[in-house]
């Protein structure tokens, strides 16, 4: 017979507690969203019934009906298809500046943790540096003086995301340099190289890969945030941020436009995230 | 409460250092890298004699040396440059937007701060099921939500369809601002007793500093409460239980200030997104702040307003971050003598 | 061992991670991450009435088939099981077992300061006739700090790092006698002088991070008596120190004791401090009570094998030793072991175990003074 007589008093942390069920669906939704995001990307006519570039002066700004999910934008063009086919490059361009970032970054956040001071020096004030300024005004800055653009953007966007893995993978490695199995590989003289890849990595990798999967969610944000300001995709290339500027201007008549392909956003986004989310309870942090 | 001298000059020299790079490269990024500023400047119907006269005007010809060597001389004197679209100084158009923007972020910024850790706190010491689970939530929404597509929406919902709120602007279109003091509406208002002003500009502030809010406060609240949570583990906390003071005075006098290093770091980080995230709101505001001018300098391709613009707001973040370094030392006494 | 306070620094708190911004990008929120379960410490509800007293008790302490236990992976073990003893008015009881006997547990919840993974099953526990099972919130914070002083292990740790020592010590007496701060300094300022502290003033202002171990524990004991209680619950308090420091500590807390009058329950896996200041012995094994009674009878003729076998490694009453339980073979139950345990948990352990060990835990041998479980005790001497 247990009859709990005290309440629990004391504010201190136990065992943490997983609800059951909730936890049992975190579990495959971050594979699914995957799969469902690589079948969007790859067979966009999937669900996009219609041509997202065939102008259809005489039905501009329909309403959402069955035919246009989204309904039409000024052009008479399909916002839903258009939609479907912008979200790609949110995502794929995404996808590119993460990874390259996070290539160019632990490379460098290799030569600093591993190399001599000057090395770490060098890399470490050069970081300063681009982490000084406010990263959207950097990506602002750079996307402006290259001139507007999707590889502009690319460009803009990874000189303002690698850093952070510079420092991610700097601190690392200076961590797990202490450790003995590496004190044991430096030892017997071991390359610089080897060591990085064969003891290091190992550690390294699934925490990089969940950052990589929540920064790929706040690069979309960003990317679309640049097109919104004219940077980024130009005409006729659909981009959702480029989508709901122009339809800034139809927003009283046709609210549906501006307001509907901001769900594609989210949508990617919250993906990014409770996969990142997955990937680092995976790695074996909480998520931050 | 004393303070290392070598640390506070150890942080101003950093910070100055890093200010001359960013000035540096902000040039760089002006004048180095695009394609033809001198184009851009004479517009894109020039002819080519054009645009060599705008060159030669504009000192567009000259070496790169030469062009850095003036303008860091013109930035000693506070001199930022002239427009190429309006022919004019730089500096009034500049220091006329920034309260404006200011006043956008400096309210965005405190009530993030405050409502997020006082949300933080509170998840943290109450814990109830489902409730996190619905915050947790919403968390992520907050943060994946598009600022500027909220922002678009706010304004359609609230304000045309509602009307509940303005559309644009920071004030009616009908309202005289108040005597410039600060050059915060609101401030201003109030100290010169314009109870009406003082409430339009209110108004006309609720929906961007929403749009701004939304964004952050869910991340600001999720490092709190994570915070605050991992405080309450620590053993100086059963001591003070211990005493039998009551929980207010745990979390308030106790918790707090262990809680607050975290949190200041993720709040210096998040002005530099504010200051992103408020170009994208004063667009869709029309604000007149220094958005709206960034704004309009891109859709020009006026180089040195970009410029200019990048490099107040980056001196800017570069001097919040240095406060938040120097704010350490005061909230924790363990650092005080690095 | 006071001296003024160090100018550098005593490396005994980490310093909090502090540095320049990690990302561009804002770190990743969760939908589900592991949920820090916090106790609420809401306002006391309910009436001003204290729970019920019982007349005039003859113990300061008494705790009753006291059973508690830990929630692990699901389900709740039991890490206490049907503890009963009584604390007599200015005596010190030594609760002495290892790391997971649940000595500490024990103490804890006369405070009810469990952690939130822990509670109360079944059992009783009464501080001055004070049901405190049943008492509300606000009640509890009456007794607390006030009734019951608390002086917990590691001080280092235990203080808060961004408070001042004067603000703490004073705590107490601030929060039950509602004085403010300011005038509660003279008697923190005398207290930590009766603690053996030089230059109280400077060490009101001064923070954890810059006293010694020694001098930080003399600071914590002030600010558990400061409120005059009535009953000391220390922690072992010497564990964290050096083994000079460790002597002076006993020293002022007998001399504390005696000042004052104060009943102490002493948590220990250290014989030297309970031959040095304990009148009584109470031995726990994975959370069972193995055997009571005077300390000089059972740090020399103890009836229970476990008790034996942590004496065999302590050399002589007097020095400061810690005993060293490699002597005994086998290793201590685990948590789950220990819950499911029906007969006696110190069988595998023990040289003189009996079939009948297995099956049924012993009942109580002995009388009131010296009482043991076990049903094949060492012979009597």
């Amino acid at each position: 017979m247990t009859a709990t007589l005290a309440q629990p008093v004391s504010p201190e942390v136990a065992v943490p507690v997983r609800r059951g069920r909730v936890a049992a669906v975190s579990r495959w939704w971050p594979a699914a969203l995957v799969v469902i995001w690589v079948i969007l990307i790859v067979f966009p006519q999937v669900l996009a019934r219609q041509n997202p570039y065939t102008i259809h002066p005489a039905q501009a700004l329909l309403p959402p009906s069955a035919a246009h999910w989204f309904g039409t934008d000024e052009a008479g063009r399909d916002v839903f298809a258009r939609c479907v086919y912008g979200i790609r490059y949110s995502v794929g361009i995404s996808v590119a500046v993460v990874f390259i970032a996070a290539a160019i970054g632990s490379v460098l956040g290799g030569l600093a943790g591993l190399g001599n001071k000057l090395a770490d020096n060098l890399v470490m004030r050069t970081t300063d540096v681009f982490l000084a300024f406010p990263y959207m005004i950097l990506a602002i800055a750079i996307a402006a003086a290259e001139g507007p653009g999707l590889t502009t953007v690319l460009i803009a966007l990874t000189a303002v995301w690698w850093p952070s893995y510079a420092r991610l993978v700097r601190g690392q490695i200076l961590a797990l340099r202490e450790l003995p199995f590496v004190e044991g590989a430096r030892a017997v003289n071991t390359p610089l190289r080897q060591i990085f890849v064969r003891h290091m990595l190992p550690h390294l990798a699934p925490q990089l890969y969940a950052r990589i999967a929540i920064d790929i969610g706040y690069a979309i944000l960003a990317l679309t945030g640049l097109s919104f300001l004219g940077l980024g995709a130009q005409p006729p290339t659909p981009e959702l941020g480029a989508i709901i500027a122009d339809a800034r201007n139809y927003t009283l008549q046709a609210w549906w436009y501006a307001t509907l392909p901001g769900l594609f956003i989210l949508a990617a986004v919250v993906s990014a995230i409770v996969i990142g989310n997955r990937l680092e309870r995976a790695a074996g942090g909480t998520p931050a | 409460m004393t303070f290392s001298v070598q640390y506070v000059a150890r942080r101003l020299g950093a910070a100055v250092l890093v200010l001359l790079v960013v000035i540096t490269g902000t040039f760089l990024l002006s004048h180095a890298i695009p394609a033809d500023p001198a184009r851009a400047a004479a517009g894109l119907h020039a002819g080519a004699a054009q645009v060599a006269a705008v060159a030669h005007q504009l000192g567009l010809d000259r070496p790169l040396w030469d062009q850095y060597g003036t303008y860091m001389a013109n930035l000693l004197h506070g001199n930022l440059g002239i427009s190429y679209v309006s022919r004019t100084s730089i500096e009034p158009i500049l220091f006329a937007a920034i309260p404006a923007t200011l006043e956008l972020v400096v309210y965005s910024f405190l009530v993030c701060a405050v409502f997020g850790v006082i949300v933080g706190m509170a998840e943290a010491w109450w814990p109830r099921k489902v409730s996190t689970h619905l915050v947790r939530g919403a968390s992520i929404l907050g943060t994946a939500l598009p600022v500027f597509w909220f922002a678009i929406i706010l304004q359609l919902v609230f304000a045309a369809h509602l009307g509940w709120f303005p559309i644009v602007g920071r004030l009616g279109g009908d309202t005289l601002p108040p005597p410039h003091v600060t050059g915060f509406y609101t401030i201003d208002a109030l100290l010169a007793g314009q109870w009406s002003t003082f409430g339009d500009a209110v108004m006309h502030l609720v929906l961007p500093v929403l749009s701004l809010v939304a964004w952050m406060f869910a991340l600001t609240s999720r490092v709190a409460e994570k915070s605050f949570a991992t405080e309450l583990t620590r053993p100086y906390v059963q001591t003070a239980v211990a005493r039998g003071i009551t929980s207010r005075r745990l979390l308030w006098r106790h918790v707090l200030r262990n809680a607050l290093n975290p949190i200041i770091t993720m709040l210096g980080l998040q002005f530099g997104w504010l200051l992103g995230g408020t170009i994208l709101v004063e667009v869709v505001f029309s604000w007149g702040g220094i958005g709206s001018v960034m704004y309009t300098a891109l859709q020009n391709f006026d180089y040195p307003v970009i410029e200019a613009v990048t490099l107040v707001s980056t001196i800017a973040f570069v001097v919040v971050n240095l406060c938040v370094d120097l704010l350490y030392p005061v909230i924790d006494p363990r650092i005080r003598r690095t | 061992m006071s001296g003024p306070v160090p100018e550098t620094t005593v490396p005994e708190t980490t310093v909090p991670e502090t540095t320049a911004p990690e990302t561009t990008a804002p770190e990743s929120t969760a939908p589900e991450a592991a949920v820090p379960e916090a106790g609420a410490l809401g306002p006391a509800l309910g009436a001003d009435a204290a729970a019920s007293v019982a007349p005039v008790p003859d113990a300061d302490c008494e705790v009753a088939d006291l059973t508690i236990a830990y929630r692990a992976e699901g389900t709740w073990l039991r890490a206490v099981r049907d503890l009963s003893f009584e604390v007599r008015p200015g005596e010190t009881l030594a609760v002495v077992g290892e790391t997971g006997s649940g000595k500490s547990s024990a103490a804890l919840a006369i405070m009810r300061l469990l952690p939130a993974a822990g509670r109360v099953d079944t059992g009783s526990v009464r501080v001055r006739g004070l049901d405190m099972l049943s008492l509300s919130d606000r009640e509890l914070r009456q007794v607390r700090g006030k009734l019951i002083g608390y002086v917990p292990q590691q001080p280092s740790a235990a203080f808060n790092p961004v408070m001042t020592i004067g603000r703490q010590v004073a705590e107490a007496l601030v929060t039950h006698e509602g004085v403010r701060y300011k005038e509660a300094l003279t008697t923190v300022t005398q207290t930590l002088t009766e603690m053996g502290l030089e230059d109280p003033a400077r060490l009101v202002r001064s923070y954890p991070h810059q006293l010694s171990g020694g001098m930080l524990q003399r600071a914590m004991i002030a600010s558990a008596i400061i409120a005059r209680p009535r009953l000391l619950l220390t922690d072992e308090p010497t564990s964290a120190l050096d083994v000079g420091i460790q002597r002076q500590i006993l020293n002022l807390l007998k001399r504390v004791r005696d000042d004052h009058g104060l009943t102490i329950v002493l948590i220990t896996h250290d014989l030297g401090a309970v031959s040095q200041i304990a009148d009584r012995v109470l031995v726990l094994y994975a959370g069972r009570k193995v055997e009571i009674g005077p300390a000089r009878v059972l740090l020399t003729a103890p009836r229970h094998p476990y008790t034996r076998g942590l004496l065999t490694s302590y050399p002589a009453a007097g020095l400061a030793h810690k005993s060293r339980l490699a002597a005994l073979p086998g290793a201590p139950l685990g948590p789950a072991e220990v819950d499911a345990e029906q007969g006696c948990p110190f069988r595998t352990r023990c040289s003189r175990v009996q079939e009948v060990c297995a099956s049924e835990f012993p009942a109580a041998s002995g009388d009131a003074v010296h009482a043991w479980h076990c049903h094949n005790p060492e012979p009597a001497p």
